[in-house]
């Protein structure tokens, strides 16, 4: 079991079998987060159905939530939440802040790729050189170089190297691509997880792509994350095969589901104090904890919903 | 063209122009039973407090629920957003301060999901439109969303202005929905009713006569007839119980019986929801009230439509839907061309009939379902989808699903009849086609050669399976039902008035013939109907009528002779009788008229020589050698209305405020008249010599430009001092300058050498590299200003769709002397004339084109116009033959006058 934690877990819950619009009483959608490992989680937005995918805080805490309504915004740790965009920008499913530079946020949208430099006064969409219909799952801003930028398409991988200002391919066209990670200490080394297709790795920032699907049964992958204390410690979570974990960076794979009875799952967490600890949120099926590395899991909070995303703060919040 | 006008502009705010009594007195019948009826009800809605209020029978009871909804915070969304507001502006005078304030602070404190289709849209941006116009103050903490009023309205008003864009130019997503009609109409009715701004009033007032026109067009005695974007399988299959019903009888009085007492069956929906409807001042102009229901001659009506937003797994955001419908007084058939087009509750096509009973309807469909399906419309993970749906839409997954789009489906109709295609590939869900025919139509057989017949009432029915089927028997209906993956129907329908009786439409079909072919993965089908057209069409492949190729394209955003409109336009035409009304959306304008509106123009024409020639065998008046500017007076005599010696090359005329000017363009410099032809005044000096062409600005009369055979000129003082504006070009030889229609900087100038562009006002030109020399002529698109077409001395003509990047050649036009181009003023035909051509029409754009008219007396047509607002009415100038005009799109021609005259312009100018 987890000391007291410093960090601050972000929960986004798309919608619940048990949601009643607006009930106040049992809020089970939207954004919650836990500043004790799970244990508890506080509600802090919306009451009622907006459709929230993602959560994640900036370098300088502020709270930011791709969501039905656009990207939402709070600078006062949660007690408000503004919508920053406009009606151009719908359907959020991601939310990315620059590492260094707070008021530079990507959000991955159904319509593509859009960008504010200035704290969410004004966005701008950048879908350059992306497909036709640019319907962007995933996105990340590589650490060691932030001008450099992935998002994940329906027609695989695209880099841009100024900021999404431009796209270029980057390789696994044809792939419906789910997510992108990047390795927490070899900024070449890249993720990717498929619609179809299990899991690709590169080492070479996206040029070439080897798949990685050794022991990996269920082959549409939701989510990828890394163990940031053992990076050859990777787990996948899969539609219908529950959680699948490497610990050899992903050459093999095995499935991890004891305990798990929901085996949609959505987004996956490992907690930086304590990486035993692992969050995984399925599809109707609430979340799920694990405290030894996916050994076993036991239900935690959001029966009946679907957690769409997971991230952590382990910095200040604002 | 001799009818009395009666003409009506409606500029800025509106003043409904058609308040016959007797309609309106309905009218007023009907909204006050409604009011009366939901004010009695007890339903717990925002409309049954509403008409409690306004009727004040039961305030307190009103009040009590309508606080008790402003704080239930179980609601929430668009719904609500709008209701709320609604409720709110027509009650307000009637309610407590409290629950004002505390109305306002549900836009504070309640979740306001914008949802995510176009109906959640238009429901949430109106009710966050009028709710940021009643309380414009309020500050980001008095929003749900943080923004202050001000942002809000800016926000919801660019969106609605975005929508108000795509739904007039390629057609709405959630088309033709009797569900969902209403949830377009009570926003669009708000915002006629409360919006103080009187732009987005008048958008709001044209918006509900193109909703209702769109509608009334396809009702069919208070049936929403033919393919929906989308429906619910119980109003599918019991048509006059569906939500539009209520509507079509508030407005247009059919069905006769009360919509809230339905013989039909119990609809889903109370009805309600048209107590805004009945409270408000917009009135359905008459016109559409006849269109919806004066069936007594058949019609055809072919539209575009669009797909709702896919976001992904196509290559385009909004395909476009195609739609026919095939309208009698005893039936109506009609049809989406086929595929996915809307998610999980598309109705691809019916033929539904006037009835007394029940289930009025006959149609099929492949009840397919998939995760991919609804991922292209929805961004949750594909897999997953199809379990999601089947949570809130529980008959999506239902293999007895009575809505559904296939992509193994595809239809084609001509008149009253449709063929229509499945080819299911084989793991698909679900494997079998269902036909859906009511119990209790007066006779339904089998004949020996396939043939199902049906009677109900006047209308006869004949349905032919290509495959094997079976009968699935219910209480109501009976499920024809086919497990063949590669199966199609061919079904026509005939009416009693044309058969006299239902045993000679068996005789008919006991004799008539499908042929069809299946050949591996697709299958062809022939037939002829009884009208002896033939119908052939391959699945996946061409749709043929008498041999000729069914495009698509040609359908147009409206075409039916009630509807007209050119996809892209933002105008949509609306004639009933002698009756036009045209809602012109880039002007934001309705112009109503009454009668032949040709008279508001007069002809010009200039003259550029003239031939002797014996002209008394045809009655004309002989010009005697004169040249000059020609004018039609009333009685069809040709007036000259300056010096009968002025070579004259081209006219043009500029209205701005209260001046007038028309100018020449002669062999001795530019003439101008101010007075209407009474006095002229040569603008050029020596260095500007036979004036070919002349351009007025359209905004600014001091502007004007001319070509040359010395270069293009330009005014910018109203003719006082003149500018050779030629850097840039090789070649002084200039035949004509025309002004863009949309950037007025933009000019285009027919060289010896090229086509030349301008985009500031003649200063420096580009040659636009059409790859031909000697450009004649020139026109643009009167409506997308990207489509030009210019004709050459010896090659045809060359036609860019981008604005003049890239150019390809016209097909079929003659390869020789290109004088004329014009287009029709909705952009729909383009005329091509030239040396030994005859006449030639294009409707695609100048792509390819067809011969209308070629007369062994004419040798080449040096001009053509067509009416402004009369795409029938064409006139051509011929070299030394006069003019000739057609009153009937180029069928027939008769000789205008002139007789001798090289005629080298010709143009309808607005009465002066």
């Amino acid at each position: 079991m987890a000391a007291a934690q410093t960090e601050t877990i972000y929960m986004s819950v798309l919608s619940s079998q048990k949601h009643q619009w607006g009930n106040i009483e049992n809020p089970v959608i939207g954004i919650f987060r836990s500043g004790d490992a799970g244990l508890t989680w506080e509600h802090i937005g919306w009451q009622g159905y907006i459709r929230t995918f993602y959560t994640e805080t900036g370098p300088d805490g502020t709270i930011w939530a791709g969501c039905g309504n656009g990207v939402l915004r709070s600078g006062d740790n949660g007690k408000s939440l503004t919508i920053t965009t406009g009606w151009q920008v719908t359907e959020a499913l991601k939310v990315r802040v620059h590492p260094y530079r707070p008021e530079i946020v990507y959000a991955a949208t159904a319509y593509g790729v859009f960008k504010t430099v200035d704290n969410g006064k004004t966005w701008r969409e950048m879908n350059n050189g992306l497909p036709a219909l640019p319907f962007t799952s995933d996105l990340f801003i590589d650490r060691y170089d932030p001008s450099k930028v992935f998002a994940a398409t329906e027609d695989g991988i695209y880099v841009s190297h100024d900021g999404a200002g431009t796209w270029n391919r980057a390789g696994l066209k044809g792939n419906g691509i789910r997510t992108i990670v990047q390795h927490p200490n070899a900024a070449s080394d890249l993720y990717v997880g498929t619609e179809e297709n299990g899991i690709y790795i590169s080492k070479d920032g996206g040029l070439t792509w080897n798949q990685i699907n050794d022991g990996l049964e269920h082959l549409t992958v939701y989510s990828i994350v890394i163990d940031a204390s053992n990076p050859d410690i990777v787990y996948a979570g899969t539609h219908g095969g529950g959680v699948y974990r490497s610990i050899n960076g992903g050459s093999t794979w095995q499935q991890v589901i004891d305990g798990l009875t929901n085996l949609d799952v959505h987004a996956l967490l490992v907690l930086p104090s304590d990486p035993n600890v692992v969050f995984a949120g399925t599809l109707n099926g609430g979340l799920f904890i694990s405290y030894n590395g996916g050994g076993n899991w036991i239900f935690n909070s959001q029966e009946g919903g679907q957690v769409w995303g997971l991230s952590v703060n382990t910095g200040k919040a604002k | 063209m001799k009818k009395i006008i009666f003409l009506l502009f409606i500029l800025g705010m509106s003043i409904n122009t058609n308040h016959t009594i007797g309609a309106q007195t309905i009218f007023e019948e009907r909204a006050g039973l409604t009011l009366q009826s939901a004010a009695a009800d007890d339903e717990f809605n925002l409309y049954v407090v509403t008409a409690k209020l306004v009727q004040g029978t039961d305030k307190e009871t009103a009040l009590r629920d309508f606080r008790k909804l402003t704080n239930d915070q179980l609601l929430g969304g668009m719904f609500f957003a709008y209701q709320m507001i609604g409720a709110y502006l027509y009650t307000r005078d009637l309610l407590p301060g409290d629950l004002k304030e505390e109305i306002r602070q549900a836009y504070r404190d309640r979740t306001m999901y914008r949802g995510d289709t176009e109906n959640h849209w238009v429901m949430y941006y109106t009710g966050i439109y009028l709710a940021a116009q009643t309380w414009p103050d309020l500050d980001e903490k008095e929003w749900f969303n943080g923004k202050s009023s001000s942002a809000n309205l800016i926000e919801a008003e660019g969106w609605l202005r975005e929508w108000f864009r795509i739904t007039t130019t390629i057609g709405q997503g959630e088309f033709d929905s009797p569900t969902y009609l209403m949830t377009f109409l009570n926003p669009m009715l708000l915002l006629y009713e409360f919006a103080d701004d009187p732009h987005m009033k008048q958008t709001a007032n044209m918006m509900l006569d193109f909703l209702f026109a769109d509608y009334a067009v396809k009702n069919l005695r208070g049936n929403y007839g033919g393919g929906h974007s989308r429906d619910y399988p119980q109003d599918i299959i019991n048509p006059l119980t569906a939500p539009d019903v209520p509507w079509s009888w508030l407005y247009f009085s059919e069905p006769d019986f009360l919509p809230w007492d339905n013989p039909m069956g119990e609809p889903r929906h109370s009805g309600w929801n048209i107590v805004f409807a009945a409270l408000s001042s917009y009135r359905v102009p008459d016109i559409i009230v006849s269109i919806a229901t004066d069936r007594g001659t058949p019609y055809v009506l072919t539209e575009t439509k669009r797909t709702r937003n896919i976001i992904r797994f196509a290559e385009e955001r909004n395909l476009p839907v195609y739609k026919y419908t095939y309208m009698t007084e005893d039936y109506v058939l009609g049809s989406l061309h086929g595929g996915i087009l809307q998610p999980i509750q598309q109705h691809t096509w019916d033929v539904t009939f006037v009835s007394d009973k029940p289930h009025n309807t006959i149609f099929t469909l492949h009840p397919y379902y998939s995760g991919k399906e609804l991922a292209m419309f929805f961004p949750e993970q594909k897999k997953f989808l199809a379990d999601e749906v089947d949570r809130y839409h529980k008959v999506y997954t239902d293999p007895d699903k009575w809505n559904s789009s296939s992509p193994y489906e595809q239809t084609m109709q001509y008149k009253n009849t449709i063929i229509v295609l499945y080819n299911i590939e084989p793991g698909a869900q679900h494997p079998h086609i269902d036909g859906f025919f009511p119990k209790n139509i007066d006779k339904r057989v089998e004949l020996h050669n396939r043939w199902i017949v049906s009677k109900a009432g006047d209308t006869y029915i004949a349905f032919y399976p290509l495959r094997d089927y079976v009968w699935i028997e219910t209480e109501i209906y009976d499920r024809w039902r086919s497990f063949n993956l590669q199966n199609g129907v061919v079904v026509e329908a005939g009416r009693k008035s044309e058969y006299g009786s239902f045993d000679n439409f068996i005789d008919h079909f006991s004799s008539a013939v499908v042929e069809y072919e299946i050949t591996g993965e697709t299958f062809s089908v022939v037939y002829t109907t009884r009208d002896n057209d033939i119908l052939e069409f391959t699945y996946n492949g061409e749709r043929r009528i008498n041999g000729k190729i069914l495009r698509f394209e040609d359908y147009g955003f409206f075409n039916s002779p009630f509807i007209r409109s050119q996809t892209g336009s933002g105008v949509i035409e609306i004639t009933y009788g002698e009756q036009t009304r045209v809602l012109d959306f880039n002007k934001n304008t309705i112009t109503h008229s009454i009668g032949s509106r040709e008279n508001d123009y007069i002809l010009h024409c200039a003259v550029l020589f003239s031939v002797p020639k014996e002209a008394s065998s045809l009655g004309y008046a002989h010009p005697a050698r004169s040249v000059g500017l020609f004018r039609r007076s009333g009685d069809n005599e040709w007036v000259n209305m300056h010096h009968p010696n002025l070579f004259s090359y081209g006219l043009d005329y500029s209205r701005h405020e209260d001046t007038f000017r028309l100018y020449i363009a002669g062999g001795n410099g530019l003439h101008r008249s101010s007075d209407g032809g009474e006095s002229w005044k040569v603008l050029t000096g020596w260095q500007a010599e036979d004036i070919l062409s002349v351009a007025t600005h359209p905004y600014d009369s001091t502007i004007v430009y001319v070509s040359t055979s010395f270069g293009v000129f330009g005014t910018r003082d109203d003719g006082r001092t003149w500018q050779r504006r030629m850097e840039g070009m090789k070649r002084w030889y200039v035949q004509k300058v025309i002004i863009d229609i949309q950037s007025a900087e933009t000019l285009y100038a027919a060289a010896e050498d090229d086509l030349y562009a301008s985009y500031n006002g003649g200063m420096y030109w580009k040659p636009l590299q059409t790859g031909v020399p000697e450009i004649l002529s020139v026109v643009q698109h009167p409506v997308d200003s990207k489509i030009l077409i210019a004709g050459t001395e010896n090659h045809g003509a060359v036609v860019s769709r981008d604005g003049g990047e890239s150019w390809i050649t016209a097909e079929n036009l003659p390869k020789t002397a290109i004088y004329s181009l014009a287009y029709s003023g909705d952009g729909r035909y383009v005329y091509a004339g030239g040396y030994k051509t005859g006449v030639w029409r294009s409707a695609d754009n100048g792509i390819s084109w067809d011969i209308i008219w070629d007369d062994e007396d004419v040798e080449a047509i040096y001009a053509l116009t067509v009416h402004p607002d009369n795409n029938q009415y064409i006139v051509a100038g011929t070299n030394g033959n006069g003019l000739y005009e057609t009153f009937d799109g180029g069928l027939t021609w008769q000789h205008a006058g002139l007789f001798g005259a090289h005629v080298q312009q010709i143009k309808f100018i607005p009465r002066y």
